[in-house]
């Protein structure tokens, strides 16, 4: 018997499955009803989408629900990055070297925001709009709770990413690849830190 | 004809539950055998691409913690006294330090590589364990270049991957990126 790669089983494969939620933080709950409205939740885990949605009637047939599913749950981390970045921004000093790397971080997501969202029309779905307002995931209002932020929104983008690198399309899965990589070392230049793993469920945090 | 059709039920049904009963008795290993995963079917060997893409990755770390471990056994100030312009002891220290968390985490790296491939019994070591004596002593910079092209090659090898093994090439290439501008902090000693 030759050797094999482990697909299932083993201590640690529960750390490295696909993992569709990206953020811990949410739309307000009148964005949120709006988004189900559409058809889909926004802001986290995508809605299996159905036929009745009317979404999936108008994809392509030869493009799987997973793929959708992974693409809306990247596009909703970058919306939720986009405007978190905002918060970022105002709240470190004005005209410091942060504030530009804060600018410059919010610029990479709304571009990414606006790849996604061209994939996922490409692919005959509807992108979920963002959310008007985004519920942080703890009191922002010092500069230090900016970083720590933009350092969190950097890992659920990372991780949203990764569940993109799970799937069998290989530019899907380069870009989901490059997208981790580019959140990895924007995380890392707010944390002053490096991970062993990032992206990766159970990453136990900064090193 | 209504008895018929009642006493004729079981005369002729009997034999078919039977016929499936013996049937779904027969299927029975088979049945529990594909419930203990595909492994214990005595699996046809996988692609063998997979195989070698995964040993080459923990040949290439293995390399990466061999590297530093000789840096870390030189010390890891003098490689970043090594570098033009690198100040003086006190960024030295604060070097070592960034040079064995790196390290750490490359043996983290090297140990999930290892626990994905499965070698046969009697089969060696995909890898030898890594040593320090065989490698020529890096400075930092030579070590961040190092880092770039094993998180680029990572990226590179991932088409054709299981989704699993491909997301942990992933982060383990976004991880060693980010050991670049960490050790670059470093040396500048920030």
């Amino acid at each position: 018997m030759s050797p094999t790669c482990r697909r299932q089983g083993g201590a640690n494969d529960q750390r490295i499955r696909i993992h569709f939620s990206p953020a811990s933080w949410h739309p307000a709950a009148s964005d949120r009803r709006a988004a189900e409205r559409a058809g889909t939740r926004a802001g986290g885990k995508a809605r299996p989408m159905t036929s009745a949605s009317g979404s999936i009637s108008a994809r392509p047939a030869g493009t799987p629900q997973p793929v959708i599913a992974a693409l809306q749950s990247a596009l909703a981390a970058e919306q939720a990055a986009s405007y978190g970045y905002g918060v970022v921004g105002a709240l470190l000093p004005q005209g410091s070297a942060q504030q530009a790397t804060a600018s410059t971080d919010w610029v990479a997501h709304m571009r990414a925001r606006d790849k996604l969202s061209a994939l996922i029309t490409a692919r005959g779905a509807t992108p979920v709009p963002a959310a008007v307002a985004y519920k942080l995931p703890g009191p922002v209002r010092t500069a230090a709770q900016a970083r720590a932020l933009a350092t969190t929104l950097e890992d659920r983008v990372a991780e949203a990413y990764l569940a993109l690198v799970a799937l069998p399309e290989r530019s899907l899965r380069r870009l989901g690849a490059e997208q981790v990589r580019a959140a990895a070392l924007r995380a890392q230049a707010w944390r002053g830190s490096v991970q062993a793993f990032p992206g990766l469920p159970g990453e136990p945090g900064a090193s | 004809m209504a008895d018929e059709g009642l006493g004729s039920g079981p005369a002729t049904t009997g034999p078919a539950r039977r016929a499936l009963l013996i049937a779904s008795v027969a299927a029975l290993p088979a049945l529990l055998a594909a419930c203990r995963g595909v492994q214990s079917l005595g699996t046809p060997p996988p692609p063998p691409t997979d195989v070698d893409t995964l040993r080459n990755a923990i040949e290439h770390e293995t390399a990466l913690v061999a590297s530093y471990a000789a840096v870390a056994a030189a010390g890891g100030s003098a490689a970043a006294g090594g570098q033009a312009g690198s100040p003086g002891a006190a960024s030295g220290g604060r070097m070592a330090a960034a040079l064995a968390v790196v390290l750490a985490e490359h043996r983290q790296h090297l140990t999930e590589l290892r626990s994905r491939l499965i070698e046969p019994a009697g089969h060696g070591s995909a890898s030898p364990a890594p040593t320090a004596s065989s490698s020529v002593t890096l400075t930092t910079a030579q070590l961040e270049q190092a880092e770039q092209a094993a998180s680029d090659r990572l990226i590179a090898q991932l088409a054709g991957l299981p989704p699993t093994l491909a997301q942990l090439f992933a982060s383990i290439a976004a991880s060693e990126a980010t050991h670049v501008p960490y050790l670059q902090a470093a040396r500048r000693g920030q």
